[in-house]
């Protein structure tokens, strides 16, 4: 149970969270296998809205997504798609519940993403940099 | 009258011990099943009104608020959590990567029999390209296939001068490809099938005791493209119209109907526009029906409250001198409230006023309050 889910514990966890996000930001990642190794924030955001379901090289993209109650997540829906949770759920509630689409798959943390986009290189997710070693490489963001 | 019944009540205690959506089998194995689902709690009721027209149509007694044509949702000057309250869960099956069956059961206030809305299966030639085959929903205007899911837009409900159809779900097959045309999404779908509606709720209010009506040929197409703060969506669709009357029969009339529409949202993060245009076209052997429609409105972001105002009209013309045409305009204001990502909280009032009209409810104010969740 994620303790920051209860509302009079929320506020000492944001402060957690802001002070984590200071010292790391999330950095976005692809498999060594991948020959890709800038994106930009247009299609970073069709790619985790599942409105694209290729790299710009035609290559198959999947999206992988940090637990609901990470800040690293909070942190780059605000960034690089402007959204907050509450407009990204009501994006995949639309998508869901038409038929269109399903969320990106959720993993419980940084180094079991990193281990996963290491093994396939049509994964893209964004983690905490701490978690990068030599299988992942990390993207430049135009 | 109780708003749901028992076995709604136990499937919606079997959902409050969800906290998101299960998944069985291992998220990214297969076979896998994972099911999710909705709730909406919707109360509301007739403030103020003039009643008009012929009173004994209506069982509910004037004045009142119809909010769900399709289900016959409706407003009276007493409260109740009927006319909208729903709740569904849905499965979703995969059996390979790209072959996927897809089941919702529905329970409403309106009808509390559970009912199977959606049962298909879906398969991908490619990522970009699915054929899905079964019962679904009619993908008609921006909201309709998504109508159910209160937390995805801004109002209680979708604006009911263009969501207020006899059919919502079909028998058939839709075709939807994804495509990207110089870095700019676009999604591209074909839909055919049929349906049938029994014993038709709004026209037993006309005065019919029992009447079916179907849906045939249904064929349409719509195209959606997304630039970033800018949504487009046109829709075309056509089918052929049959009311049968089942206690006279020589009462039975066809016609061809057409309908279209183009909409186009705007989202600058904190200001959003949604707006959408439409046209329902029906033509009878000598004579025809139309009715243009619109909904228009802008909200904003304040963190957790996002205040939406609108503005809805529905229009009516027909040359045959013996119908009455319904004609309406109704602003509204909401209020929404997102306690957590996953649940929202809507205070809304619409302000309904007919012009020209003849039936039911020269004006009526409507208040409604909702809890809408996603899990």
């Amino acid at each position: 149970m994620n303790l920051c889910t209860f509302p009079n514990l929320r506020a000492a966890c944001l402060i957690t969270a802001f002070g984590l996000s200071l010292s790391a930001q999330a950095v976005v990642i692809v498999s060594t296998k991948n020959s890709i190794s800038l994106v930009t924030s247009d299609q970073l955001a069709q790619i985790f809205l599942g409105q694209v379901s290729t790299f710009y090289t035609g290559a198959k993209a999947e999206p992988l997504d940090q637990p609901a109650s990470s800040p690293l997540r909070q942190d780059f829906y605000q960034k690089y798609l402007g959204k907050s949770q509450a407009q990204i759920k009501a994006h995949w509630s639309k998508q869901a519940f038409s038929g269109k689409g399903q969320p990106p798959r959720e993993l419980g943390s940084s180094p079991e993403i990193v281990k996963l986009v290491a093994e396939n290189p049509k994964y893209i997710a964004y983690v905490d940099p701490g978690a990068v070693d030599g299988t992942v490489k990390v993207l430049k963001i135009k | 009258m109780t708003p749901f019944g028992r076995t709604s009540t136990t499937l919606i205690l079997v959902a409050a011990g969800l906290v998101g959506p299960v998944v069985l089998g291992g998220d990214g194995d297969y076979p896998s099943i994972k099911f999710s689902g909705f709730l909406s709690a919707v109360g509301g009721k007739v403030l103020a009104g003039t009643p008009q027209g012929d009173s004994a149509a209506f069982e509910e007694g004037l004045p009142l608020y119809i909010a769900d044509w399709a289900n016959w949702g409706i407003y009276t000057k007493s409260a109740s959590l009927s006319p909208e309250s729903r709740f569904g869960v849905q499965a979703v099956a995969k059996f390979t990567e790209d072959l996927s069956f897809t089941g919702q059961v529905t329970v409403r206030g309106t009808e509390h029999t559970p009912q199977l809305q959606w049962a298909y299966l879906g398969y991908k030639f490619t990522p970009d390209l699915e054929i899905q085959v079964g019962r679904k929903r009619i993908p008609l205007y921006y909201y309709s296939d998504f109508q159910d899911i209160g937390l995805a837009y801004p109002w209680i409900s979708p604006p009911a001068e263009l969501y207020g159809w006899e059919a919502t779900n079909y028998n058939g097959a839709n075709l939807r490809y994804k495509t990207s045309l110089q870095g700019i999404p676009v999604a591209l779908g074909l839909f055919g099938g049929k349906e049938t509606v029994k014993d038709d709720r709004y026209m037993r209010s006309a005065g019919q005791f029992r009447t079916d009506v179907s849906w045939d040929k249904i064929i349409g197409g719509d195209v959606e493209i997304t630039r970033n703060w800018l949504t487009v969506r046109g829709v075309y669709m056509q089918t052929d119209l049959t009311f049968t009357d089942k206690v006279d029969s020589g009462n039975s009339y066809q016609s061809k109907m057409k309908a279209y529409s183009l909409a186009l949202n705007a989202d600058f993060d904190q200001w959003f526009v949604l707006s959408e245009i439409a046209q329902n076209a029906r033509n009878y052997d000598g004579y025809y029906f139309h009715a243009p429609v619109f909904s228009v409105g802008v909200g904003a972001r304040f963190g957790k409250w996002t205040p939406f105002l609108n503005y809805g009209q529905y229009r009516e013309t027909c040359n045959d001198p013996a119908y009455a045409p319904i004609n309406w305009k109704r602003p509204s204001l909401t209020l929404r409230y997102d306690p957590t990502p996953s649940t929202a909280i809507k205070l809304q009032v619409d302000r309904y006023l007919e012009y020209n009209g003849t039936a039911y409810t020269a004006d009526s104010t409507v208040l409604r309050i909702s809890f809408d969740w996603v899990f």
